[in-house]
């Protein structure tokens, strides 16, 4: 209102109204301030008072350039940014000042604001500017709009009077693109155009030939749809509909391409061009037109042409929930479809495959947030249909495998297979697969901890895993996957008595499977059976004579038998067997289970310990002379003699000539061959040598005094990861390299793992590593700084409980465990304990199994399947007063050879932890 | 997608059925001339050929057959093509309604 009254001011009597450059006449001026007044009156009402009054104060001030021409300036710019509303206020003023300039820009405004409207499908508001337009605008200005106006508001009776009287009128001039949005007026009204009208035979007909054309379309009558269509001459403005119609023929017909060349001709966003569209789609002919997105209108059509028409109205808005990274509203809204989820192959089936299946590509927090909402639909029994909880029971251990502790996967995977055959009847290959699938799942190792970690490999759920296995074998014997990984699971337990049982069952049951030859093989070198193993291995080279690992095997047990042979004085038999392993030689140097100077030095010593002495001795040069490096040959030798003699004394001929060597010639890159050297026997005979070792600890050292190249040093840690023994010697190596270049991320990186607690997080620790990923990033390691993300990553959340590496579980499965004693806790890590029980106990099943999840990177499996079930059980039970041991304690050590009777490992009652 | 779908055998077809099918389906798409479609039916037929791999299948399929519920409708209405004509009223509101867009 104060700039209403500076505006009046300005008008008093005795002040002089601003003049611009170009309004120097004063009837100009006289006749601004003139519609000033009048517009702040008539705004007065509106609350535009201020705004206009401003616009025009502002323009009109002393130096402002013509106010105008400003306002003006204002309207197009509006009109440009498609802000009708804005432009036409700005532009009503203007035309009470010369309406002849300024109609145009009005009619322009409201033409825009209806069309707006429409598109808002806001009908009875542009009705109003329709009405005000037909008082401002000729005809010409209105027609289409009138008429699109009149098919939005579904009158088509009006809409065809208009179009007719339109057409008609021979005083109106119509532009062919009012014709073209006529015809289709005329089209959709499905109405009979009233004969005797004049000049309307023609229109009536053609009208009439496209409508009788669809109907003939939609009885499948093609031959009657193409007689409708040979009425529409050419020319004709129903042109495109014919063209439409002949599309959809082709369409219908099978003939796409001819149904594309016909749509993509349509005019761009004619009703024709709009309705081709699901068909273009349905062909794979968009071609990039419409940005491939469909209308809710086209994806219902698309229902109706493929025979879904419940489906699409349903469709397009579950789509629009999912791509909204909504996915559970997204099933929700499917799931009000009668036969979904389906189990068939029909539409709803594959979308039933994606809803379900979609949880293995989701984002991870995506998923995790739509697997708790399929079950929460199990967990409440709101499932429904037994289909629909049959698929949430199969996809929901198949997604939370490695999340899920043992006993949930269990139940919730033996439920599902006891729905299935409810839905399906009985199938016992099926439950086998799912029995084996279990048990694989249970038999996972655990994850382990850090570098030089000695955590003993224990599996997820031994008990489980063997129990689910047997059952898949029980219900289908022929299932060969698992037969083997109950084998493999045997033999990870160290129940060598059955496993070696099911390998007779096995070997009878699948005579002709390589590798239940190769395991039947090794079970019998494992109990000395050579010669039965050497016929089950021949059997599986027979089979594969290219698998490596069968033809190492086959030379394995020759050279035990040979060995046998040798020692019993059967030279002639020993001999034979050396030379089939000689069919089975390499020449790789780094293959010691069978490279020829490997196979020549075990021959030498056997024939000078038990033979023919200069014969061993001829062989054992040749040895020598064949190897890569004589260190190499003297340290195979070295083990090699203490192997196969029968005393295995430490001291042998190549003892003192490789302490020589290892002073003299000590390298690291002949290092790494002797480290290769030494797992290949410790492997092979699942045995430690702790002479050799200490011999490759001082080679080591001497190596490490000498220079050597960075791959070296690379190649040489990659090898004594798993050696913790040698921790001094690596530790040695590393220091060396970080001398060289302080700044090296991957020896920093090791130098920071090999500190004890490395894994413990800490500001200290956190600050190295993200140096270490900085620097590696810098250098383009992207292995070092992924390797160092990883381990800060793990360092997230602290680990709150120190615990024991053995696994628990392990002691109470084993049926030949003596001492068996379960370790009672500290108090206060007894107090953690209880603190996180609590905290899982207070949560949902949903909740808790995400914890764990976050958790399982930190806490040991063993001890978070234990916490996951306490918490079930309603918190920790009451423990019986324990002594508290030390940590060093709670390692269980190995039987005392005493002499008395033998306790009996707790029972889990006892322990309290399983039946509280 | 469902490999019974792309073979367009049922779910209860046995082994002998779903190998006709499949070698009628790759004398009507050869590699040489259709090279997408035959690495389509061959990777059907090797999900489905016999039951153990049929159940397998079935049990840990983790394939997800599209982008979005959308795009799983069109490519399975794609692959199963057999259109209908709409019926005279139904294709009647869908005109009606693509002049409202």
């Amino acid at each position: 209102m104060a700039l209403a009254r500076i505006a009046h001011d300005e008008q008093a009597p005795g002040r002089v109204a601003p003049q611009t450059e170009n309004s120097g006449q004063p009837w100009v001026v006289a006749n601004f301030w003139k519609n000033v007044l009048a517009i702040q009156k008539s705004r007065a009402q509106t609350g535009c008072v201020e705004k206009t009054t401003l616009s025009l104060a502002v323009a009109a001030a002393p130096g402002a350039s013509d106010p105008l021409a400003l306002q003006e300036q204002r309207a197009r710019d509006f009109l440009e940014t498609g802000r009708y509303r804005k432009a036409r206020d700005e532009i009503k003023p203007l035309c009470k000042i010369n309406r002849a300039k300024y109609l145009p820009l009005l009619i322009q405004a409201n033409q825009g604001l209806m069309r707006e409207m429409i598109s808002k499908g806001q009908i009875s508001e542009a009705q109003q500017v329709l009405a005000y337009l037909k008082t401002i605008a000729p005809p010409s200005e209105w027609r289409a709009l009138d008429l699109e106006l009149a098919a939005r508001g579904d009158n088509w009776n009006a809409v065809l009077a208009n179009v007719v009287s339109m057409m008609t009128d021979s005083r109106q001039s119509l532009t062919e693109s009012e014709k073209q949005c006529a015809a289709d007026r005329l089209v959709l009204t499905f109405l009979p155009i009233p004969a005797g009208l004049p000049g309307a035979a023609q229109l009536a007909g053609e009208t009439q030939a496209v409508h009788d054309a669809l109907r003939a379309l939609a009885e499948q009558q093609f031959e009657r749809v193409q007689e409708a269509l040979r009425l529409i001459p050419h020319g004709s403005i129903f042109g495109q509909w014919k063209m439409f119609v002949k599309g959809l023929v082709a369409f219908y017909s099978g003939d796409f391409a001819r149904a594309g060349r016909f749509f993509l001709e349509l005019p761009a966003d004619s009703v024709t061009e709009k309705a081709c569209r699901p068909y273009l789609v349905l062909m794979d002919q968009t071609d990039g037109r419409f940005d491939g997105r469909l209308s809710e209108t086209a994806v219902e059509a698309i229902g109706h042409i493929t025979g879904q028409p419940a489906l699409g109205s349903v469709l397009s808005k579950a789509d629009r929930c999912w791509k909204n990274q909504r996915p559970a509203d997204s099933y929700r809204l499917m799931r009000a479809l009668a036969d979904f989820p389906s189990d068939k192959t029909d539409a709803l089936g594959a979308l039933s495959d994606f809803y379900f299946n979609a949880l293995f590509v989701l984002p991870h927090d995506i998923a995790d947030s739509y697997a708790q909402f399929l079950e929460e639909l199990e967990v409440r029994g709101q499932t429904k249909s037994a289909i629909e909880l049959q698929m949430i029971l199969r996809v929901l251990p198949l997604y939370l495998e490695h999340a899920m502790d043992p006993l949930t996967l269990k139940l919730k995977w033996e439920s599902f297979v006891r729905v299935h055959e409810q839905t399906h009847g009985a199938s016992p290959r099926l439950a086998s697969l799912a029995h084996a699938w279990l048990g694989r799942a249970l038999a996972e190792p655990r994850q382990a901890f850090g570098f030089f970690c000695r955590q003993k490999t224990s599996l997820r759920d031994p008990a489980g895993a063997v129990q689910a296995l047997r059952k898949s074998v029980e219900l289908d014997p022929a299932h060969l996957d698992a037969h083997l990984k109950l084998c493999a699971v045997y033999e990870s337990l160290k129940k060598f008595s059955e496993r070696n049982r099911l390998l007779d069952v096995m070997t009878q049951q699948f005579p002709d499977d390589k590798e239940v030859l190769l395991q039947a093989g090794r079970g019998c070198l494992d109990r000395k059976a050579y010669l039965k193993g050497l016929e089950y291995l021949e059997r599986a080279h027979h089979l594969d004579p290219l698998d490596a690992s069968v033809a190492d095997l086959i030379v394995a047990a020759r050279f035990r038998l040979v060995g046998q042979h040798f020692r019993a004085g059967r030279h002639h038999p020993a001999r034979q067997g050396m030379e089939q392993i000689k069919g089975l030689v390499v020449e790789k140097p780094d293959h010691f289970a069978r490279n020829r100077w490997c196979v020549l030095t075990r021959h030498g010593l056997l024939e000078e310990t038990f033979g023919d002495r200069p014969q061993g001795e001829l062989l054992l040069a040749q040895a020598r002379a064949a190897s890569p490096f004589p260190a190499a040959f003297l340290f195979f030798a070295q083990i090699a003699r203490r192997v196969e003699t029968p005393a295995g004394v430490a001291n042998t001929p190549f003892r003192a000539e490789l302490e020589m060597v290892c002073k003299e010639n000590a390298s690291i890159a002949h290092a790494a061959t002797l480290f290769r050297i030494y797992r290949y026997w410790k492997l092979m005979l699942n045995r430690g040598f702790p002479d050799e070792e200490n011999l490759l600890r001082q080679y080591l050292r001497n190596a490490i005094r000498k220079p050597f190249t960075r791959p070296e040093a690379v190649a040489l840690l990659e090898l004594a990861e798993s050696h913790p023994s040698f921790r001094a010697e690596i530790q040695n190596l590393v220091n060396k390299m970080l001398a060289q270049d302080p700044d090296d991320p991957l020896f920093r990186l090791h130098r920071h793992l090999l500190q004890p607690g490395s894994m413990v997080s800490s500001e200290r620790a956190r600050g190295d590593l993200q140096a270490i990923i900085k620097e590696a990033a810098r250098r383009g390691d992207d292995k070092t700084a992924q390797l160092a993300r990883n381990i800060l990553d793990r360092m997230s959340i602290p680990p709150p409980l120190p615990l024991p590496m053995e696994d628990p579980f392990e002691e109470l499965f084993e049926d030949e465990d003596e001492d068996g004693d379960f370790p009672g806790l500290p108090a206060e890590q007894l107090e953690a304990f209880q603190d996180t029980i609590a905290m899982l106990a207070g949560m949902s099943e949903a909740e808790r199994r995400k914890t764990r999840k976050s958790l399982s990177k930190h806490i040991p499996d063993v001890l978070l399947d234990l916490l996951m079930k306490m918490s079930r059980n309603g918190g920790l039970p009451p423990l019986p007063p324990l002594p508290v041991p030390s940590l060093s304690e709670l390692v269980p050590k190995p039987p005392a050879p005493s002499a008395g009777p033998k306790t009996a490992p707790p029972s889990p009652a006892q322990l309290n932890l399983f039946n509280p | 997608m469902n490999p019974h779908l792309v073979l367009d055998v049922p779910l209860d077809a046995d082994d002998n059925r779903i190998r006709k099918t499949y070698l009628a389906a790759v004398k009507a798409s050869p590699p040489d001339t259709h090279p997408v479609r035959f690495q389509q039916i061959s990777e059907a037929y090797q999900k489905i050929k016999d039951e153990p791999s049929r159940l397998k299948y079935h049990l840990f399929n983790k394939s997800c057959p599209g982008d979005s519920p959308l795009d799983v409708f069109i490519r399975h209405a794609r692959i199963n093509l057999k259109p209908k004509p709409l019926s005279f009223e139904a294709m009647k509101g869908f005109l009606r309604s693509c002049a409202k867009i």
